[in-house]
């Protein structure tokens, strides 16, 4: 069986039957970025509690499933748009950053694209360089390519080494200048608003497998975990070679991040028994069956 | 009044000190020597915070490993203190916490709380196996019964099993919290200290009820459950303990064998009637609690 690692997954925002689809599909490792909650926070203890959950609760929970959780940690794009606030959480960003199984400051980068966020876009570059970690970049959803060019633009500027950079987000519109650049290439598979699977496909089909990488960017909204090993399904179906398919879906991503020092393989749980027990807990607690989610219906549009 | 220390501090630094460095490679005997150094003799929270955060990237998480003479050393230098299934990385942190400064209750608190509040699931570990090393342990309590109401196995397992803070200092209803929560969640009972010392009548009525609404749901009893009901035996607990003399169960009668033993209660010690088999090995020591939950938890997976 394939395994799979996602790469931006929000965990917190998912079920315990969504744990389970993704280790039954193969999903061995998830990296969780911090973003915002769907509204924005009002104090800097709500971040504080965030981050703290991210390395703490959704850690464990992750591993009662067979599932190494990851995260970046830093202030997205929206929040950095409360200046007030935002001196606040810059403030408690370097008492997370240095902790174990964070692999990246993220997701960072443009949203509006106003000042504010140019600001603590900036700031945050220089406490990844100081710090040694990935950057995690979210590309905006407006006016996309220009974000995207301005994001890498500011990375360079910055003195931050374009491997160092995972760009994500990507569509085809900005993947090219993404490689050219010698940035990596992530593509969220997040239906509507992001990229379908079948354009990711032909999307591989054209660019190879050279630092391109997929997740799920599953969150609060209508979305979709198994969008990882859903597509690479889809990729072996319609030609992908294997290599490839372990590229995007798991090599590429572990690569990118494994830079931080922070997440190693030989920390995975491979092996699948469902009778094993994950952190001293029952994965099947109270003799429960597995409720997996098949994969029959794996054309995400 | 409380003591102010639970144990000599330089004392428990150097056996922590002595047992890391015959075990960790040059490097890392390098990094813990310049720490403990920078630590006591220009001691900053931000020189302690990274010391605490990064232990793991320098000194590697193998397991530490005790002869029987170091444990009882462990013994002698603070009663009932256990290094059992740590790590090196958790006694390195542990060793830095040893060398916050002791002048200030306040300060101490201050300091360690804000390393609770961020800490990640290594690190609450690692805090709450130092309970019993900490200066001014009455500041702790409230931490102490925090680290209790926790949902993170592992969090729970290194406060409630193999420490003897929470018995020396909880008051009895977060004692008796801690042995029910133990029992609720399958944790290996005789790993907690302090049983029979703190073991109350409130808690022998709460263990009774537990049975009873295990029993009604037609659920198993470890019958480690039945461990502080010795000495608080009433109508009702007596017809529990008939009931597991009914048991086809052998671990449910060897329990109440011991319970029998210990017991000094007239009509407890009758139901040793037609059990002598299991009195005999009782008493020549081919069953205690623990081969008893041992072999529960073998069974119980």
């Amino acid at each position: 069986m394939m395994k799979f690692i996602d790469p931006h997954i929000h965990c917190v925002s998912r079920t315990t039957d969504d744990y389970e689809a993704l280790r039954q599909a193969g999903v061995v490792a998830v990296i969780e970025p911090a973003f915002w909650l769907g509204q924005p926070r009002t104090e800097v203890g709500s971040f504080k509690d965030y981050f703290s959950t991210l390395i703490g609760w959704e850690r464990f929970r992750a591993s009662q499933f067979g599932i190494r959780h990851y995260c970046t940690i830093g202030l997205n794009s929206k929040e950095a748009n409360n200046e007030a606030l935002a001196e606040q959480v810059m403030e408690i960003l370097p008492l997370y950053i240095y902790k174990e199984g964070v692999v990246g400051v993220g997701e960072i980068g443009y949203d509006d694209q106003t000042a504010l966020e140019d600001k603590y876009f900036r700031l945050q570059l220089e406490l990844a360089k100081e710090a040694n970690l990935p950057v995690q970049i979210h590309t905006p959803h407006r006016n996309k390519k220009v974000g995207t060019s301005r994001s890498m633009d500011v990375c360079i500027e910055h003195g931050i080494a374009p491997q160092m950079v995972i760009i994500d987000h990507n569509n085809e519109e900005t993947v090219k200048e993404t490689l050219d650049r010698g940035f990596w290439a992530a593509f969220s598979i997040y239906p509507s608003t992001k990229m379908g699977n079948e354009r990711m496909v032909e999307i591989v089909k054209k660019y190879g497998s050279e630092r391109i990488f997929i997740n799920s960017a599953a969150d609060w909204g209508i979305s979709d975990p198994l969008a990882v090993p859903k597509t690479a399904q889809l990729m072996a179906e319609r030609g992908i070679s294997e290599k490839d398919i372990h590229l995007v879906c798991y090599q590429n991503a572990y690569d990118a991040f494994a830079q931080s020092g922070q997440m190693h393989e030989s920390d995975f749980i491979v092996e699948i028994d469902q009778s094993q027990r994950f952190n001293g807990n029952s994965v099947l607690r109270g003799g429960r069956d597995p409720k997996i989610e098949k994969l029959d219906s794996k054309i995400i549009k | 009044m409380m003591p102010t220390f639970q144990t000599d501090i330089i004392e428990a630094r150097n056996f922590l000190y002595q047992l890391l460095v015959r075990q960790v490679d040059e490097k890392a005997k390098n990094w813990i020597e310049q720490k403990i150094h920078l630590l006591a003799n220009s001691f900053s929270t931000q020189n302690f915070y990274i010391a605490f955060t990064s232990a793991p990237r320098f000194v590697g998480k193998q397991n530490l490993h005790l002869s029987p003479m170091e444990e009882s050393e462990a013994n002698a230098i603070r009663k009932g203190f256990t290094l059992k299934n740590w790590t090196i990385d958790r006694t390195t942190r542990i060793l830095f916490v040893l060398y916050l400064p002791t002048e200030n209750a306040e300060n101490h608190v201050s300091i360690l709380s804000k390393v609770f509040q961020t800490a990640e699931v290594n690190e609450l570990v690692a805090l709450y196996a130092a309970l019993p090393l900490l200066p001014f342990p009455e500041k702790y309590i409230y931490q102490c019964t925090e680290g209790i109401r926790t949902n993170m196995a592992p969090v729970f397992e290194a406060v409630a099993l193999n420490n003897p803070f929470p018995a020396e200092f909880l008051d009895e209803n977060a004692w008796n919290q801690l042995f029910l929560k133990a029992i609720f969640t399958g944790k290996k009972i005789y790993q907690i200290q302090g049983i029979k010392q703190r073991a109350n009548a409130t808690l022998a009525q709460i263990c009774s009820d537990f049975a009873h609404e295990r029993w009604a749901a037609g659920r198993k009893v470890t019958p480690e459950l039945w461990m502080p009901v010795v000495h608080f035996i009433n109508d009702t607990i007596l017809k529990d303990l008939e009931k597991l003399k009914e048991s086809n169960d052998i671990l449910q009668r060897q329990a109440l064998v011991l319970v029998c033993l210990e017991s000094s209660h007239a009509q407890v010690k009758e139901l040793l009637t037609g059990m002598e088999d299991l009195k005999e090995k009782a008493l020549k020591g081919e069953f205690s609690w623990e081969s008893i939950s041992e072999q529960w938890h073998e069974a119980n997976q």
